[in-house]
């Protein structure tokens, strides 16, 4: 169902109607959000990413062919780009081309402002950081994404095993250190 | 067997978790976020608006015309106008062609030179030259006669 009014809207949009492209970013532009978050525990870098995803939608959409889910596409577009982010973000800390205190002062005001719960999130998103790459995305995906192996291996191209066992890792690793917290 | 435990391991871990898990994701669908992505995707589309609207298009004869007048402002500055320009060429040693670099070379290396010149034999040979002419001039004016008498008279030391 999910996958037809998808590929309605894409047609829709395809043909010039641009209300059909706005409603697929008012479906996804959470998800893409929350997965960039995911990955980069900063509010100001997922709003970054999630715009650049929401661009490059625009202008290749033409180039969705229908072979897989709409959201499995946008995934694998939000995963490249957000793994970019990482990789030239670590480029600019090597050559301290950021500004460490200033993305500290733009973390702290983001939207999880007021929420009854902000500690314990902020402590999950520290964890998160603290996991290699690979163990994060599929643990993010698995957990909050809530895919299932064969959707979260369409979109990272690897294959079930190798994310089980990713998966596995990243479990130990987080639960350790949450509890190290506790 | 180690499958068996590895899936019950994961299942423990979980069930250990589940509860952080589930703060994140009641986090996530908040509808305190809501204002937030509406902003979002309102930001994202108004800046792809933007970029569809075309760049404002000049009238390619403004541009040309602006093009014209900045190289003739530019070279404008390379000329200095407090040199007087001869039109036409009285220096037989340049050509129309030879460039105002070329000359200045060439004049600049001609004052460096030192010129001495032998001006006492150099007049000599001047008068020297100008008397023999004068007198051959005189003796080709006088008559056979004159001209036997004046022999005669040089023979016969009369004469110097």
């Amino acid at each position: 169902m999910e996958f037809v009014e998808d590929k309605v809207l894409v047609k829709e949009f395809l043909n010039g109607n641009e209300i059909a492209f706005k409603k697929l970013v008012d479906k996804y532009s959470k998800k893409i959000y929350w997965h960039a978050r995911g990955m980069l525990n900063n509010h100001f870098d997922a709003d970054e990413v999630t715009q650049e995803v929401i661009i490059v939608l625009y202008k290749k959409l033409h180039t969705f062919n229908f072979e897989s889910n709409l959201y499995t596409w946008i995934y694998r577009i939000t995963s490249t780009r957000t793994l970019n982010f990482i990789r030239m973000k670590k480029v600019k800390e090597f050559f301290s081309i950021s500004d460490e205190k200033y993305d500290e002062i733009r973390s702290e005001s983001n939207i999880q402002n007021d929420f009854e719960h902000k500690d314990e999130i902020k402590r999950i998103e520290q964890v998160l950081q603290k996991i290699p790459t690979k163990q994060r995305e599929v643990f993010v995906m698995k957990n909050f994404e809530e895919l299932d192996y064969k959707e979260i291996s369409e979109i990272t191209g690897k294959s079930v095993g190798g994310l089980k066992a990713n998966y596995f890792h990243a479990l130990k690793k987080i639960t350790e250190l949450l509890n190290e917290k506790n | 067997m180690k499958k068996i435990s590895e899936i019950s391991e994961i299942e423990f871990l979980e069930k250990e978790i589940s509860q952080k898990i589930e703060i994140y994701k009641n986090f996530q669908n908040s509808d305190a976020n809501r204002t937030y992505f509406n902003l979002l995707n309102a930001n994202v589309l108004n800046r792809l608006e933007d970029k569809k609207r075309p760049i404002y298009q000049v009238n390619p004869a403004f541009g040309y015309a602006f093009v014209f007048l900045i190289s003739f402002l530019v070279s404008y500055q390379f000329i200095d106008f407090s040199n007087k320009v001869t039109l036409s060429n009285s220096d037989f040693l340049f050509s129309e062609s030879s460039t105002w670099l070329e000359e200045e070379e060439f004049l600049s290396s001609v004052l460096d030179e030192n010129i001495e010149l032998d001006y006492v034999n150099y007049l000599n040979n001047e008068i020297d030259y100008s008397s023999s002419r004068f007198i051959n001039y005189e003796l080709n004016q006088l008559s056979d006669a004159d001209f036997d008498e004046i022999y005669n008279n040089i023979k016969d030391k009369k004469i110097f």
